[in-house]
C-alpha cells in the first residue's frame, strides 16, 4: 500500500515546475491534472482530519491547511503565461 | 429542495473549476489587455485554449456534473414526477417537434444539451451558476432583469417569459411583479419540469407551457410584456425574426418586449475578438450571427417601435472579462403605454 505521506510530495510547486516549455495546447491537460490534484489533496485533508478526530497521529500531515483552490490555480496557471513558447 | 448534490470530492473539483474560471476572467484577461504585448500574446493563446476546456471540466471532468447527475438519476427523476401541490402549472406538448437548430448542434459543452436526459435540467441549473457568475447574489442579472421588467409594466399585467428554461428568470419576475400574471414557455421538457418544481417549492402561481418561440401557443393580444433573458442568441436569425413577429402578435397594442442578451454596442478590438471567439469556443452556434445583425433594424422590421439598447455590465466596476450584456426594449405600436 502506498504510504500516504508520500502524497505530500505532490505539491503545487512541483507540479508547476514539471514542464517549463508548455505549449498552449497542453494548457487544458494541465488544468485537468491540477483539478485532479486539488480533489486528491482535499480527500487527503479529509482523511487527515478523520485520523486526528479519532485520536490518531497525523504524522507529516499534521497542521496541513485545507487545500485552497484559488491559490493552486494562481500558482500553477500563472506560469502558463510566462512559459508558453513564443 | 431537490437539487444536484455533489460529493465532497466533486465539490472540491467544481471549486477548482470555478477558481480557474475566476483566474481566467481576471488576471489572465488583464495580462492580455495589458501593455506587455509579449505577455499579452501568450495570455491570449492560453485564454483561448482554456475557454472550452473549463466548460468540459465542469461537465465531464473527473468531478464533472454529468457524472453526479447520472448517479442521482432515479432520485432526480422521482422529484420531477412527484412535485408538491401548488398553484403553478405546466402544460407539456408531447407531439412538439423540436427544431433542428436546437437539436442538431451543441450548446455550452453540456453533453446532449438540456433535453438528452430527464435530469439535464438539474445539471444546467447547477452549471448556470458557475459559468457566467450571473447568479452571484451581488450582481444577479436575473434580479436586475426582473427589476427592469417591473419598471416597464408598473409591477402588474400579463407577462410571458419566453425561453424560460428552469424558471430562474420567471421566478425573479414573479418576485419583482407580485401583481402580474406570469407565463413561461420553453422548448425543453426537462427544463420545464424543473421550472414547475421550483415554482411549486416557492409557492408561486407561474404557468409554464412547452412550445416553440416561432409559434407561441398563445392567442393574439394576450400580454403586456414579453421577456427573453439569454434567449435570442440561441436562435438563428430566421427563427429570431419569426419570434419577433410572434411577440408582436401576442403583445397587446403598446406592449413591451424586453430582452437581456449578448450584443456588442461598442468594443475595442480585443474585446470584439473575444466576444466573437466565445461563440465558437463555448459552443454558441448563433451568437456571432447575432453580432452581425443590426438588431434595432430587425426589431423595427418585425413591427416594433421605440427600440432601445443599453449596455449593462455584468459586474459593475469590475475589470474582469465578461460578455457584452445588453438590455433591449421595444414596443408594439398603439396603446396607452
Amino acid at each position: 500500500m502506498t504510504d500516504p505521506s508520500t502524497l505530500t510530495e505532490l505539491t503545487p510547486d512541483r507540479l508547476a515546475e514539471a514542464d517549463t516549455t508548455l505549449h498552449p495546447g497542453t494548457a487544458a491537460a494541465l488544468l485537468a491534472l491540477t483539478a485532479e490534484v486539488h480533489m486528491l489533496r482535499t480527500q487527503l485533508y479529509d482523511l487527515r482530519a478523520q485520523v486526528v478526530a479519532n485520536g490518531g497521529d497525523a504524522g507529516p500531515l499534521a497542521g496541513w491547511p485545507e487545500p485552497d483552490a484559488a491559490a493552486l490555480v494562481r500558482l500553477v496557471m500563472d506560469r502558463l503565461v510566462t512559459e508558453v513558447p513564443r | 429542495m431537490t437539487a444536484l448534490t455533489l460529493t465532497r470530492s466533486e465539490r472540491a473539483y467544481q471549486d477548482f473549476v470555478r477558481a480557474a474560471r475566476g483566474w481566467w476572467a481576471g488576471p489572465l484577461y488583464r495580462d492580455m489587455a495589458g501593455d506587455d504585448t509579449r505577455r499579452g500574446a501568450a495570455a491570449y493563446r492560453v485564454f483561448c485554449g482554456l475557454e472550452g476546456a473549463l466548460q468540459d471540466l465542469k461537465y465531464v471532468g473527473t468531478g464533472g456534473l454529468t457524472h453526479a447527475a447520472a448517479r442521482q438519476r432515479d432520485a432526480l427523476v422521482d422529484a420531477l414526477a412527484d412535485v408538491p401541490e401548488g398553484p403553478a402549472t405546466l402544460r407539456l406538448a408531447p407531439d412538439l417537434e423540436l427544431p433542428g437548430y436546437f437539436t442538431d448542434v451543441s450548446f455550452h459543452h453540456q453533453p446532449g444539451g438540456t433535453t438528452a436526459t430527464p435530469e439535464a435540467g438539474f445539471v444546467y441549473e447547477y452549471a448556470s451558476g458557475s459559468t457566467t457568475r450571473m447568479t452571484d447574489p451581488a450582481t444577479d442579472m436575473h434580479a436586475r432583469f426582473a427589476a427592469r421588467a417591473g419598471d416597464l409594466v408598473a409591477g402588474g399585467g400579463d407577462v410571458l417569459d419566453v425561453g424560460c428554461g428552469f424558471g430562474k428568470s420567471t421566478i425573479a419576475l414573479a418576485r419583482a411583479l407580485p401583481s402580474a400574471t406570469i407565463h413561461g414557455v420553453d422548448l425543453s421538457r426537462p427544463l420545464l419540469q424543473l421550472a414547475l418544481l421550483r415554482a411549486r417549492e416557492s409557492e408561486l402561481a407561474l404557468h409554464f407551457r412547452q412550445g416553440r418561440l416561432e409559434h407561441l401557443p398563445y392567442p393574439d393580444d394576450s400580454f403586456d410584456l414579453v421577456t427573453a433573458s439569454m434567449v435570442i442568441h440561441e436562435m438563428p436569425p430566421a427563427a429570431m425574426r419569426d419570434f419577433f413577429a410572434e411577440a408582436v402578435r401576442v403583445l397587446r397594442p403598446g406592449g413591451v418586449l424586453l430582452c437581456l442578451d449578448f450584443y456588442v454596442l461598442a468594443a475595442h478590438d480585443l474585446a470584439e475578438a473575444l466576444h466573437r471567439g466565445h461563440s465558437r469556443r463555448n459552443e454558441e452556434p448563433y451568437l456571432e450571427q447575432l453580432f452581425d445583425l443590426d438588431l434595432p433594424a430587425e426589431l423595427r422590421a418585425g413591427g416594433f417601435v421605440d427600440v432601445g439598447l443599453e449596455a449593462s455590465a455584468q459586474r459593475p466596476g469590475s475589470d474582469e472579462w465578461s460578455l457584452p450584456w445588453t438590455f433591449v426594449t421595444a414596443r408594439t405600436a398603439g396603446g396607452p403605454r
